[in-house]
């Protein structure tokens, strides 16, 4: 018995002791401090209350502060699922196009990591959901219409402003440009203005604008803005600017050369500078203006079209090309003309201070003239007034000279001379050789005197009674004074006085004479044998001077206004043409200036005399063309 | 192994009942280990975590161990069967949950002692000469627990140790039974893990090297025997 309970607790002890196992501590337990999460979503440029009026890209970005990590990002329209990034940063839509006009709720709703650095929160299972939302409204009317402010010019650039704009709903916005008159067709573009451009409310319009006539007429330019987005568009109010028209000058320095003269270019600050290329040779004058010499030999009428100016804005590199102008003209200056038309005469009237154009029409060589007279602005030569006076024989000597009593015009016209009024061109009398018994010749009145030249005699009558009170033969020249009291013939120069005649001087000249001007203001008398010199004669002193510097004359012309005699060599033979100059001669310094001029075709050697070039206000005129500077300096 | 353990206790118990000169004894030991192959292995689950801080609870430390035998004093002989056991444990908890990884190591040793009297008396001073097996049983549970969401895995290894020792034993006789402590060392050898449902996989650390067990240690007992 007491074996068995010895083994019996042997075996028990065993049992018990091999059931025994090691006791293991405790787990670690780490106490987490829940802190609210930091994480967050930032939409730019979306705000609270956002009005949408075009469809609009927002960006989204999740910021985790480095904490909580970003599982999920849902975006809700109206509860509308639209978008789910497991990114941090993304965007999308607000697509007005499919939104109905009105309130709507943008619902943004973020799923992201609790941060604590829990079990669960490194396992990914232990997150925060957190939902912001939005109101925001769909706009989708067409766009207001921009108000224009002002379109100024400030430092030579054109700058434009407008009022704010209020609603940004808008696709498109265009800058128009136009000139206002719509007479320069070049200037009509549109410019794509940026979103950014349209809403700073300003703009520099650094283009640079050229016209047809650059000299003629000032730009005016109008602006307007147009927007439109996808429901319509609208126009801006129109806001103008005048750019003054630009003159260059070419003013001539001697007879090889001229002088370019460019002003400041009112949109100088577009450009710099101008470029002026003229024998392969090329000048830059700045864009605010500048002088320049041209050695270029001067002919008169030049022919020039005109100036090509190019203008370039300076950079690194290449210069930016911004335009050109093209201004008509040269030195010399252009006026109206009627090329189907004959011009006999240029003269400056001292009674009203206009200047008159003879102008003669006819149909073939022996058909009828008829005769016009002009009325032409004596600063720019501009016609006035015109009207034909009469139809008349052909005549190859049409005058027309100034009364100098009344200032009224007195035209020779071979068989008839008028006396015309100066203001409305009515005929105020006329007389015809028939009047006085003649059946050919040329008839010529002056102050109450009518002279008849033939062939072979010269009669002077009344012109009132028609009487004759005095005749002579004539050989060679004859001309008569604008106040009838002088004439010359036979080489003698006359006076008449109270209808009696006296002989003042015999010319006595080698060959014979073929030009006579009267200067009665001066008591002078300039006569000229083609090939010999001229002579100037003074009816005071008796003195005769003898213009040595000049030869082969063919016109004289002596200008009231300045007191200067023009003296014109037009060398032209039928097979070569020489070189021609015109000389304006100053009686008070006996001194002259010379231009070379374009030689008149006359096919005949050495004509005796020719029409094509006068002095007359100040100016020298050839069809067409005047010269207003240099010779008359 | 637990059927040869059983057979080894049967067998034993059947012999020492009718032995004639012996006595039964009982020791609780304490002892050191030696599983620095277990205690690297587990700091490499440490390192496959490095989210959260797991910490090491328990890095297989000394322990409690007992022993009972039998004494064959004519041939200064005896026979004994010990029990010790030891664990790993790493662990990170916090309000969401729990990972925890438990190792639990125990062995089943058995052997013979030779103990030669070092003093003229009965009972004194022996020394203790022994040769043993040890049969090893390495439970290794996973438990994750985040929020509702557990996991459990238990994974069963088993390895087979021997080993050599020496003790220095007192006796003291007392009323009818003997007081008995010793104090030595014992070194074993072996000890590599295999997965106990297939015997050719063996438990690996990261270098690829076979984790072990190794009880090589200090070994002291206090107990009692009872002669029969």
């Amino acid at each position: 018995m007491k074996f068995k309970v010895i083994v019996f607790f042997i075996i028990l002890g065993i049992l018990t002791l091999f059931s025994c196992e090691y006791e293991f501590s405790e787990d670690s337990f780490t106490e987490i401090t829940q802190k609210p999460p930091t994480a967050s979503v930032n939409l730019n440029s979306l705000r609270n209350n956002h009005v949408f009026y075009v469809s609009t890209i927002i960006n989204f970005n999740y910021n985790g502060n480095n904490k909580h990590r970003l599982y999920e990002i849902k975006i809700y329209i109206d509860e509308t699922l639209i978008k789910t990034s497991t990114i941090n940063s993304g965007d999308f839509n607000i697509d007005t196009e499919s939104l109905e006009d009105g309130s709507h709720i943008l619902k943004v709703e973020y799923i992201f990591s609790s941060g604590s650095g829990s079990l669960a929160d490194v396992s990914g299972v232990e997150a925060y959901i957190k939902t912001e939302e939005y109101n925001f409204t769909v706009d989708k009317s067409p766009p207001e219409a921009v108000v224009m402010k002002s379109a100024k010019i400030i430092d030579g650039s054109i700058y434009l402003t407008w009022k704010p704009i209020n609603k940004i709903n808008f696709d498109k916005a265009y800058l128009s440009i136009s000139d206002k008159g719509g007479k320069i067709t070049d200037i009509n573009r549109s410019i794509s203005l940026s979103k950014g451009e349209t809403l700073r409310l300003n703009y520099n319009d650094i283009s640079f604008y050229e016209t047809k006539y650059s000299q003629e007429q000032s730009i005016n330019l109008k602006y307007q803005i147009n927007l439109e987005n996808t429901r319509g568009k609208s126009e801006s109010n129109e806001v103008s600017i005048s750019i003054a028209p630009f003159n260059i000058q070419k003013l001539i320095f001697n007879e090889n050369s001229y002088k370019l003269i460019i002003p400041k270019h009112t949109l100088y600050g577009n450009f710099d500078y101008f470029l002026f290329k003229h024998n392969n040779k090329s000048h830059e004058i700045p864009s605010n203006g500048g002088e320049v010499i041209i050695n270029k030999p001067i002919k008169f009428p030049s022919y020039e079209a005109g100036t090509l100016l190019t203008l370039f804005k300076k950079n690194i590199g290449q210069d930016t090309y911004k335009g050109s102008l093209f201004i008509l003209g040269s030195y010399d200056k252009q006026f109206e003309y009627d090329t189907s038309n004959s011009y006999e005469e240029f003269v400056y009237n001292e009674s009203n201070g206009f200047v008159y154009t003879l102008r003669v029409y006819s149909s073939c060589v022996v058909c009828l003239d008829r005769i016009s007279i002009d009325r032409r602005n004596p600063e720019d030569l501009t016609i006035i007034d015109s009207k034909q006076i009469s139809i008349v024989e052909d005549y190859n000597n049409q005058e027309l000279i100034i009364d100098p009593s009344t200032g009224n015009l007195i035209i020779d016209s071979g068989s008839v001379t008028f006396l015309v009024d100066k203001n409305n061109f009515s005929i105020l009398n006329q007389w015809t050789l028939s009047e006085f018994g003649e059946q050919n010749g040329n008839i010529f009145y002056r102050n109450n005197i009518i002279a008849i030249e033939q062939n072979d005699k010269v009669s002077f009558f009344d012109s009132n009674t028609k009487s004759l009170f005095y005749t002579t033969n004539k050989t060679g020249y004859f001309k008569i004074s604008e106040s009838g009291k002088y004439f010359y013939t036979n080489n003698s120069i006359f006076k008449l006085e109270n209808k009696l005649v006296n002989l003042i001087t015999n010319t006595s000249t080698n060959n014979s004479v073929n030009l006579v001007e009267f200067i009665e203001n001066s008591n002078l008398c300039v006569y000229n044998t083609y090939d010999g010199n001229p002579i100037i004669y003074d009816f005071a002193s008796q003195s005769k001077t003898v213009l040595n510097d000049f030869t082969g004359i063919n016109i004289i012309d002596y200008d009231n206004t300045t007191g200067k005699l023009l003296l014109v060599k037009n060398d032209d033979t039928q097979n070569n043409r020489g070189q021609s100059y015109a000389y304006v001669y100053d009686f008070t310094t006996a001194d002259f200036k010379k231009i070379e001029v374009q030689t008149l075709g006359t096919y005949t050697n050495s004509p005796p005399q020719l029409k094509g070039y006068w002095l007359a206000s100040d100016k020298l005129i050839s069809v067409g063309y005047y010269l207003d500077h240099y010779l008359n300096e | 192994m637990k059927k040869q353990i059983a057979l080894f206790l049967i067998s034993s118990i059947t012999f020492i009942a009718y032995s004639q000169n012996g006595g039964i004894f009982i020791e609780f030991n304490y002892n050191t280990f030696s599983h620095s192959s277990l205690s690297t292995f587990q700091n490499e689950f440490i390192q496959d975590i490095p989210e959260v801080p797991v910490t090491v609870n328990d890095d297989f430390p000394s322990n409690i161990g007992f022993t009972i035998g039998y004494n064959l004093n004519h041939i200064n002989l005896s026979l004994f069967l010990s029990h010790n056991s030891t664990g790993g444990k790493i662990s990170y908890s916090d309000f969401s949950g729990v990972i925890r990884i438990i190792e639990s190591l125990k062995a089943y040793t058995w052997g013979a002692e030779y103990q030669i009297k070092l003093s003229k008396k009965t009972n004194g001073f022996k020394l203790g000469v022994r040769g043993f097996s040890m049969i090893s049983n390495f439970d290794l549970k996973n438990h994750t627990q985040i929020l509702d969401n557990i996991t459990n895995e238990n994974i069963k290894f088993q390895s087979l140790n021997l080993g050599v020792g020496g003790r220095l034993i007192y006796k003291h006789s007392l009323s009818f039974f003997i007081i008995k402590a010793s104090l030595g060392f014992d070194i074993t050898f072996g000890g590599s893990l295999r997965l106990k449902e297939n015997k050719d996989l063996y438990l690996e650390n990261n270098n690829g090297d076979n984790v072990k067990t190794n009880w090589s240690g200090l070994r002291t007992g206090l107990g009692i025997e009872i002669p029969i």
